[in-house]
């Protein structure tokens, strides 16, 4: 999840830190900005983003058929 | 090196029995892996089932009743997916050893046409990587052609039992491009179908939209004749409900067809960013293509780039879903790698995974756009070459994400988008490190990946030779 490569001591203390509720959160940002995920994620919407007709919630007339 | 055909065309002319090869596998395997752990990658056997498998084929071959191409043929199958009389493990070390009560589909369908099963083949620990490399004893066979190098993941077993040439076709699974990235490091052919093409009922690893069962093969045709074995709802898996039936007549004709016309699609922006040797080899087996027929037309993946992190996000918080329990009660004796995938996955934000989502629906119907213009999409299989394996990497699980990233950087999009895709053996780089090719097609459409494959193939692409080979019928 990160580079340089860790050592296996460096990467156990990382898997601790990820599995702390205090530090866990530092640990994904720090994932995601070195996987680009965060920059993924942080692409603005488009319109076409909003769900499609076929991904419309089903509504009460359809779940009575 | 022998395939399916083959295997099938010497039973019948009674030149081999199926129990005869049989016992040349076992013995293969066993030997190989006691010569080196290198080469171990079969985790389980179970010599009396198979034997008894193998002399019902006998049999049949005996008396003019084989069952088809698959009577008799040996094949090996992943630790996750369930085989009855042997355990699903996963890869894990913590999971009991009891023996599973009954056949995935996949497996009861395979066996039902005849084919043996040899054993379960080793595996990333529960999937969740892309190197093949596990800190648990005797589960990281090397890679087949450079014994210093990784075998790909997660189904590496299943790719080096194939490639060692033990077994013409092996079941294997795919979530982010485990049955694509060890078969492309390991020189053979593999197969991910479309999602819900082959009921995922018996692995429970597969409960999530990622996964697919799929074969790794040393041929074409014994990919084709997978297919058509295991495709088809069986009323119990959710996914592979409603799904429509094979194209029986254009898998009939995919062998033969004429691939004047076929549009395929290659985004020059996704191929930079591929190991310039490997893009070139991947290139010459297109150009192949074209010879044959194929056009070759430059299209657009924007958001082909950010498939690795909408895939990982994705991965990990199902992941960390599906493996909650297993992950409470036994961490400490997981590897780190898969460790720290499901501790990040637990803690990504439902927000964070949502907007993911969001990605996710934008990349297929950027994919649905590039296959309105062209009827394959064309990239290498994997950015880089099969990693080396690192000591602390064996001691601990590879959790450099750079080596991760470059491995499933263009096969996670079939995952996503739950299209076909297939990966070709196209080359060697370097002395001897196998290069693979990808197409994905449209939904469904397995046959004209089929039919580019079976192209491939008649130009002279197949799986080059290992180092250590397994029987003498290579």
């Amino acid at each position: 999840m990160q580079s340089p490569p860790l050592d296996d001591r460096t990467l156990r203390a990382l898997v601790r830190a990820a599995e702390s509720p205090v530090t866990a959160a530092a640990v994904v940002r720090l994932m995601f900005a070195e996987s680009g995920i965060a920059k993924a994620l942080a692409l603005p919407l488009e319109p076409g983003d909003h769900p499609g007709l076929d991904e419309r919630p089903v509504g009460p007339e359809k779940l009575s058929r | 090196m022998i395939t399916l055909d083959d295997l099938h065309g010497r039973f019948t002319r009674r030149e081999l029995t199926p129990r005869e090869h049989l016992d040349r596998v076992l013995d293969g395997l066993r030997g190989a892996a006691q010569r080196s752990p290198a080469h171990a990658a079969v985790r389980d056997y179970n010599d009396e089932q198979a034997r008894r498998a193998a002399d019902a084929a006998t049999a049949r071959y005996a008396s003019g009743q084989a069952l088809g191409a698959f009577d008799g043929i040996p094949i090996v199958v992943k630790d996750e997916v369930d085989v009855a009389g042997l355990p699903t493990r996963a890869g894990t070390v913590y999971r009991p050893s009891l023996p599973a009560a009954r056949d995935a589909t996949a497996v009861a369908r395979l066996r039902d046409a005849g084919a043996v099963v040899v054993g379960k083949s080793v595996q990333h620990e529960l999937g969740l990587g892309a190197t093949g490399i596990s800190p648990h004893e005797a589960l990281t066979p090397r890679n087949p052609h450079d014994p210093r190098r990784a075998p790909g993941g997660s189904s590496s077993g299943s790719a080096v039992a194939v490639a060692l040439g033990a077994v013409p076709v092996a079941l294997a699974s795919d979530g982010g491009g485990s049955v694509r990235i060890p078969a492309s490091l390991c020189g053979v052919w593999g197969l991910k179908p479309t999602f819900g093409r082959i009921p995922n009922t018996g692995d429970d690893n597969l409960d999530g939209t990622l996964g697919h069962l799929g074969p790794i093969a040393r041929s074409v045709e014994a990919m084709e004749k997978f297919l058509r074995v295991t495709a088809g709802d069986d009323g119990r898996c959710p996914v592979a409900h409603g799904t429509p039936a094979l194209d029986l007549a254009a898998l009939d004709g995919a062998r033969d067809r004429d691939l004047t016309g076929l549009r395929i699609g290659v985004d020059p922006d996704e191929w930079a960013d591929a190991n310039p040797t490997i893009a070139f080899i991947c290139r010459e087996a297109l150009r192949t293509l074209e010879r044959q027929g194929a056009v070759l037309r430059d299209v657009s993946l924007p958001l082909g780039r950010h498939a690795g992190a909408i895939g990982f996000v994705t991965m990990a918080v199902e992941a960390a879903r599906g493996h909650a329990e297993e992950y409470r009660r036994h961490r400490e004796q997981m590897a780190l790698d898969v460790r720290l995938a499901i501790a990040i996955g637990g803690r990504i934000s439902a927000v964070e995974h949502q907007r993911a989502q969001v990605l996710r629906r934008r990349l297929r119907r950027q994919m649905a756009a590039v296959l309105g213009e062209v009827d394959l999409y064309a990239t290498p299989t994997v950015a880089s070459a099969a990693p080396k394996v690192r000591a602390r990497a064996e001691r601990a699980g590879e959790a450099d994400q750079a080596v991760t990233n470059d491995l499933v950087r263009f096969t996670f999009l079939g995952n996503l988008t739950g299209l076909p895709a297939l990966t070709a053996p196209v080359g060697v780089q370097g002395a001897r490190l196998p290069v693979g090719l990808q197409l994905m097609a449209k939904p469904w459409a397995e046959a004209t990946l089929l039919a580019a494959a079976y192209g491939l193939e008649r130009a002279g692409y197949a799986p080059p030779k290992p180092t250590v080979v397994v029987g003498a019928d290579w």
